[in-house]
């Protein structure tokens, strides 16, 4: 059998072997593996100035200042702490009558991340009431809608930067601006933007903004999350006991794996700009083979950018509707390839993928779909092969019923 | 995505009896049961004079197995026309898990209507 070509990077990333090897000192007998709230040996405090070096490379990603970055174990405990941890700092709600006080409307996108929406829906059963915006059938939030769903009482607004399955940018600089006037605290899901597009949160007031280490080549079970150093900005507590990070996320701060974000966030600063030429050039290389096939769509934008220079997609994920392709032959035809389906086929009623329904497309389109995703270890020759295996297979299932 | 077994792998990978182009269809009988949007559809096509079964399918890699099973069994003259088709023993051969079975139903329909014809 042919080697598995990867092409799941919007799932996770490999650990970069210069992160590994940073870990690695964090971990042994001879390294630094002391608990970083060990203040009365230096061992301790060896170990905690590792992680306050983790917190600054992280910060200097965003351009945050370092003590405005929690960890967390990854961007789905960030988004919880985020969500929950403001709409329950900003609003009171009688335990008896269940009575609201204060603030208590969220707003956020039908195509978030289920971190975002399950925990939305948690929230509607404590009493908080959710508006959930459909976005253009090109992935992006309508302003207008968004403006006209705030309300008096809107107490957050949780967007994604980049989506996971489509790659689509929203303009949360716009967003940002509109949250802030109305004094809304925004939140950004930013597990797949980071270390892709610049962000910079002196420049954009976002107030809240969560990250994972493996989506940006570090290791799973770690992640972080923005929370800006403003009275505006108060959130409570999801974790009691010991009073870590601020009080914020109690729990001994895992050394190795925040040490291995750290790296990571790093590495991704310095090559953000090399990174992106080389995922953009592949991406194009497969688009432009895949178009040739014909009966294709494109569920994202094929440019990159608008002509304003903002970007509204990212390079490394290129999510493709095949017509006349059953979404399941398609993905076993294609399993030398690692790559992530439209639809969840785990059982004969596959549902479509929410967020290409949430697009406008069809069962048949959204089941048929298949999201590409290249990274910094993708090579011009995994490409090739990937558009061989493509041309092959569509060819071969289309013949079926052609 | 599932696991499939050998024989599901085999007829997948290696279909022997897609209709093929040459073939005239006014000589052969037809049939058609399910539907696209619905993600199962199978067109059967009937040789009298060669006593072969040939196919058009739409669908998951189980209905494209089933179909060429059934076409294998008719090429081995282990099924003919009129008889009726083993769903149960099929869907066994396949490990097919039960929510699929629909598949096998309009498989089964079409495969009926051609005996009518």
């Amino acid at each position: 059998m042919n080697k598995t070509i990867y092409l799941d990077y919007a799932a996770t990333t490999p650990v970069d072997q210069r992160v590994a090897a940073k870990m690695v000192d964090c971990m042994t007998n001879e390294g630094c593996f002391a608990n970083p709230a060990s203040s009365s040996h230096h061992l301790g405090r060896e170990a905690r100035g590792k992680v306050e070096v983790a917190r600054r490379q992280v910060a200097s990603l965003i351009n945050a200042k370092p003590q405005e970055i929690i960890w967390t174990s990854g961007a789905t405990e960030s988004n919880n702490l985020a969500l929950k941890g403001v709409a329950h700092y900003h609003t009171k709600i009688c335990p008896s009558t269940k009575q609201v006080i204060e603030r208590k409307h969220i707003v956020t996108c039908r195509t978030e991340h289920k971190a975002v929406l399950d925990t939305c829906k948690h929230l509607e059963k404590e009493g908080y009431s959710v508006t959930y915006l459909t976005p253009e059938c090109d992935g992006q939030i309508c302003m207008q809608q968004f403006n006209d769903a705030l309300r008096e009482d809107t107490v957050l607004v949780s967007i994604m930067h980049v989506n996971n399955e489509i790659g689509v940018v929203q303009d949360i600089e716009a967003i940002a601006e509109i949250c802030s006037q109305r004094n809304i605290v925004f939140h950004v899901d930013a597990a797949q933007s980071a270390g892709k597009i610049t962000i910079d949160v002196s420049k954009t007031p976002v107030d809240l903004m969560s990250f994972s280490g493996h989506k940006i080549y570090g290791p799973k079970g770690i992640g972080a999350l923005y929370v800006r150093e403003t009275q505006r900005v108060q959130v409570e507590p999801m974790i009691h006991g010991g009073g870590h990070e601020s009080g914020l996320r109690s729990g001994t701060l895992a050394t190795h794996q925040i040490v291995g974000m750290g790296e990571a966030f790093e590495i991704a600063q310095n090559e953000l700009q090399t990174d992106s030429e080389h995922i953009s050039n592949l991406r194009n290389k497969l688009w432009g083979s895949i178009q040739s096939l014909g009966g294709v769509q494109l569920n994202g934008f094929d440019e990159i950018y608008k002509t304003d220079g903002k970007a509204q997609q990212v390079a490394g994920i290129l999510n493709v509707s095949f017509e006349g392709i059953e979404g399941e032959s398609l993905l076993y035809a294609l399993s030398e390839l690692a790559v992530s389906s439209g639809s969840a086929c785990t059982s004969a009623n596959a549902e479509p993928s929410y967020v290409l329904r949430a697009l406008g497309r069809d069962d048949q389109a959204a089941q048929s779909s298949i999201r590409f995703s290249i990274g910094r270890f993708t090579t011009e020759t995994d490409i090739d092969r990937a558009i061989e295996v493509i041309h092959q297979q569509v060819k071969r299932i289309r013949a079926f019923a052609a | 995505m599932l696991e499939y077994n050998t024989l599901v792998e085999n007829a997948f990978m290696h279909p022997q009896f897609v209709l093929p182009n040459e073939l005239d269809l006014e000589t052969l009988k037809q049939s058609q049961a399910g539907a696209r949007p619905h993600g199962v559809w199978f067109a059967l096509y009937y040789d009298s004079e060669t006593k072969k079964l040939y196919y058009k399918v739409y669908g998951s890699p189980y209905a494209i197995a089933a179909v060429e099973n059934l076409a294998r069994q008719v090429a081995h003259d282990n099924l003919r026309l009129g008889q009726a088709l083993d769903v149960e023993n099929l869907r066994q051969q396949l490990d097919m898990p039960y929510p699929y079975m629909n598949v096998l139903i309009i498989l089964e329909d079409a495969w009926l209507g051609l005996s009518e014809k």
